[in-house]
């Protein structure tokens, strides 16, 4: 009797909690995806997919077209800034006909977008009228260096059996109980004052050399990641646009790599989406040297993120 | 391996409870042997190292103890606490002393690459309580078997409560107790250890995060700190620090309740205590009965008059700071706690006002906050950063120190919320009487397991439990006074 009640006790609370998470998550996180990296375990592709396939079923599917929905890596989900200045918010105000979502994940490479972002995306069983990709390299061409610096499981291939996945199910099935408030909690919502350039220390090793590249051979390896990523973002979305993150190239030199190199596998991206037909490519190379457009080497600050949503206003048709 | 982690509380809590009570049915030696060696396997978890210096300390310690008994020659004692404190003292106090001493010349390596092994200061404790305690005529352990189960016992070998042999050996000494008796005590035992758990998990890692990121806050950026962030981080840590050792002793006590045993209890709402006096005999009660019973009376304690009284309390508290860390901040929190606590002793023994206790009970809480605020800093430059924005005489601070700024917010309820907990609400052992007695329920009494206020309890356990154990998640983290 007393371990069946501790048993129930346990399971009604369960239920009450889960129910109150869900309903908070789905209405708390409509344009911009939850930042996973919430997550108090490692990152998995797996979930990943399950949370952008929750994500994507709630909002971008039920919403009338034309849809547009961003998937890529910090640069995308508008890092470190709350989700009313970054580019993606300010793309959709300039477009007020189209419903615009954010579907990104900060730290994913060009393997987690394939395989958990845009896997979630197959698994709502999403139509759109627009993807725009990031094609984060940097963070690839580490991770095919076999380089990792992210608490990011190396993704498995996707699962396309995942299917639609609903918040309340979600939530029951992972019993985090206050492991869920810091998902309630957009940190990320905080207004934070702008700033320019500060060109930080980074992780050794993490802008590959020239060498590494041509000795390792990551070119071929990171076109055939691209066209993957392309090839299902194509099944998705009725137009897809993709553009190499930008990045400061002398930051890269200031804080003592190889810019060339950089410069060199950013170009290899571009091209590398180039090579898949019926994908619009955008170059962002313009951006590459404009100091004042830039919070850290690779993120854009609050004037960034403005002249970036009108560069892309610009050359999204 | 923490008691706030998956495995302790499905793998090795449930096997350690089940050879437990199937063995004292056939043998009650037994059953205390496989407890004991269980417990060698909870301390080895952490570093499989650390055996090499508990058991022979074990064993040297019951000889010693089988000497003092047999000779009574006080040379047997001396060298007792002469040897456990040569052990604590290379362990803990060797880097500082050397430091300090050499005028803070380069320590050579193998100092600096020596280890703390873990509970060593309570361990110590209680083995030099044992030894004195033979010596005063305490009856010493009847067997070797149930001394190493006395230092063993897990629940208490890590963060305590210093349990003194004389009272577990006590209960040992009884032999198994009735089926029922240890029903009603292993219940209780589980509503004690579910409170714990959540106070550990929901407030004391809650509260972690702010005070921890604002200490390094303060000790990595040259900026001042912000009033504001100063108060967060004293009021977050002083309930941090509170609401994670208590923890720790209330799951210690409850298992302890599991497998039919009492240990002392170690804290008795602090914070709701109105002079200093009062606050240490309700903060780690057994530490401080530790220091009373073995260094402050055998020093003297009143009995040769007001002068030598007001030396021992400052000699007590120096060693009560000493004990938590090797630093001069920790010396100096002690130092300051003894100054405030002979002032106490002073005051009641010299002055004829009574203060009210709504002037008192703040101050005394006060008084301890400003000194967690030493007590948790790294070095001086921080803690004189923090205590200068408390007091408002730190420039103006330019940035704040949670990147967050949204999250003040919460912060701030969360930490008012918890202080409320802390400064009014009954704590959780008469939390987990109050429960059991059924005192909310009509009826007054739970009479069987089919009694309304019996289901309603377990139904009360099983959520606190839920909700404790699926926070848990992967992030789980140690237990302050592990540090120590």
């Amino acid at each position: 009797m007393f371990l069946l009640s501790l048993l129930i006790g346990g399971l009604v609370l369960h239920l009450a909690w889960s129910s109150v998470m869900a309903f908070l998550l789905s209405s708390r996180y409509v344009h911009r995806m939850v930042d996973v990296r919430r997550w108090p375990e490692e990152v998995e592709a797996r979930r990943t997919a399950e949370m952008v396939s929750m994500y994507l079923t709630h909002t971008v599917a039920p919403s009338p077209p034309p849809a547009t929905v961003f998937f890529g890596s910090s640069v995308a989900y508008g890092y470190p800034w709350q989700e009313e200045v970054t580019f993606a918010a300010r793309y959709a105000a300039m477009r007020p006909a189209e419903h615009v979502f954010n579907a990104s994940v900060i730290g994913a490479d060009l393997a987690f977008i394939d395989n958990a972002i845009l896997c979630g995306a197959t698994n709502a069983g999403l139509k759109v009228d627009k993807a725009i990709i990031e094609l984060q390299v940097v963070l690839s061409v580490n991770s095919l260096a076999r380089i990792t610096f992210w608490k990011f499981a190396p993704p498995e291939p996707c699962d396309e059996t995942i299917g639609r996945v609903g918040h309340w199910s979600f939530v029951m099935r992972h019993p985090l109980a206050a492991g869920w408030l810091p998902f309630i909690w957009d940190d990320k919502a905080s207004p934070k004052p702008e700033r320019g350039l500060e060109v930080a220390e980074v992780y050794a090793g993490y802008f590959i050399s020239r060498e590494d590249y041509d000795n390792l051979k990551l070119e071929p390896k990171l076109h055939a990641q691209i066209a993957a990523v392309l090839n299902r973002a194509k099944t998705i979305a009725r137009e897809v646009y993709a553009f190499p993150s930008p990045i400061y190239l002398p930051g890269v030199r200031e804080a003592r790599y190889e810019a060339e190199s950089v410069h060199a596998y950013q170009t290899a991206a571009l091209a590398g989406c180039r090579a898949v037909p019926g994908v619009h490519c955008l170059d962002t190379e313009s951006f590459y040297t404009r100091r004042e457009l830039y919070w850290n080497l690779t993120h854009f600050n609050q004037r960034g993120q403005g002249v970036f949503a009108e560069w892309l206003a610009q050359n999204v048709k | 391996m923490l008691f706030n982690s998956y495995f302790f509380l499905f793998v090795f809590l449930p096997t350690a409870l089940a050879a437990f009570h199937l063995l004292r049915r056939e043998s009650w030696p037994r059953a205390l042997a496989a407890v004991s060696v269980l417990s060698l396997i909870f301390y080895a978890s952490w570093d499989p190292r650390y055996l090499a210096l508990l058991v022979p300390s074990l064993l040297i310690n019951y000889w010693l103890g089988e000497q003092i008994a047999r000779t009574r020659r006080r040379l047997w004692l001396v060298a007792g606490i002469v040897a456990n404190l040569a052990v604590i003292g290379w362990f803990k106090y060797s880097l500082f002393f050397y430091v300090n001493l050499t005028g803070g010349a380069e320590a050579p390596d193998f100092l600096r690459d020596i280890a703390l092994p873990l509970g060593i200061s309570f361990i110590t404790f209680q083995k030099i309580a044992y030894l004195v305690d033979i010596w005063r005529g305490y009856p010493k352990a009847s067997s070797f078997g149930r001394f190493a189960f006395f230092v063993l016992f897990f629940p208490q070998l890590i963060a305590g409560p210093i349990v003194l042999f004389r009272n577990l050996d006590r209960q040992v000494g009884r032999g198994p107790r009735p089926a029922a008796r240890y029903r009603a005590m292993a219940y209780f035992g589980l509503i004690l250890f579910a409170i714990g758990l959540f106070k550990k998990v929901i407030f004391a890692d809650g509260l972690g995060y702010f005070a921890d990121t604002i200490f390094a806050f303060a000790s990595e950026q040259p900026s001042p700190l912000h009033p504001a962030d100063a108060w967060l981080a004293a009021l977050s840590y002083s309930l941090q620090l509170y609401f994670d050792f208590s923890a720790y002793s209330d799951m210690a006590i409850g298992i302890g309740f599991m497998f039919g045993f009492r240990l002392p209890t170690n804290f008795n709402s602090p914070y709701q205590a109105s002079t200093m006096i009062d606050f240490w005999r309700r903060w780690h009660m057994t530490l401080s009965a530790f220091f009373r019973e073995y260094v402050y009376i055998p020093l003297g304690g009143n009995r040769r008059g007001a002068a030598w009284q007001a030396v021992f309390v400052i000699v007590v508290f120096l060693l009560t700071g000493l004990w938590h860390g090797a630093g001069w901040t920790f010396v100096a929190w002690g130092g300051i706690h003894g100054l405030l606590v002979l002032t106490n002793h002073l005051w009641t023994r010299w002055s004829t006002i009574r203060l009210p206790h709504l002037l008192t009970w703040p101050a005394t809480v006060l008084a301890a906050v400003f000194l967690w605020v030493i007590f948790r800093s790294p070095n001086w430059a921080v803690a004189t950063k923090v205590l200068t924005a408390m007091t408002f005489s730190a420039p103006e601070a330019a940035t704040r120190a949670l990147n967050d700024t949204l999250a003040y917010g919460p912060a701030w309820a969360m930490t008012i919320a918890i202080g409320v907990m802390a400064l009014l609400l009954p704590n959780s052992r008469r939390l987990a009487r109050h429960v059991r007695r059924g005192r909310w329920l009509p009826g007054r009494t739970v009479a069987a397991p089919a009694h309304p206020a019996f289901v309603v309890q377990a139904l009360i356990a099983g959520a606190i439990l839920y909700f404790a154990i699926a926070s848990i998640g992967t992030m789980q983290s140690k237990f302050i006074y592990f540090n120590f």
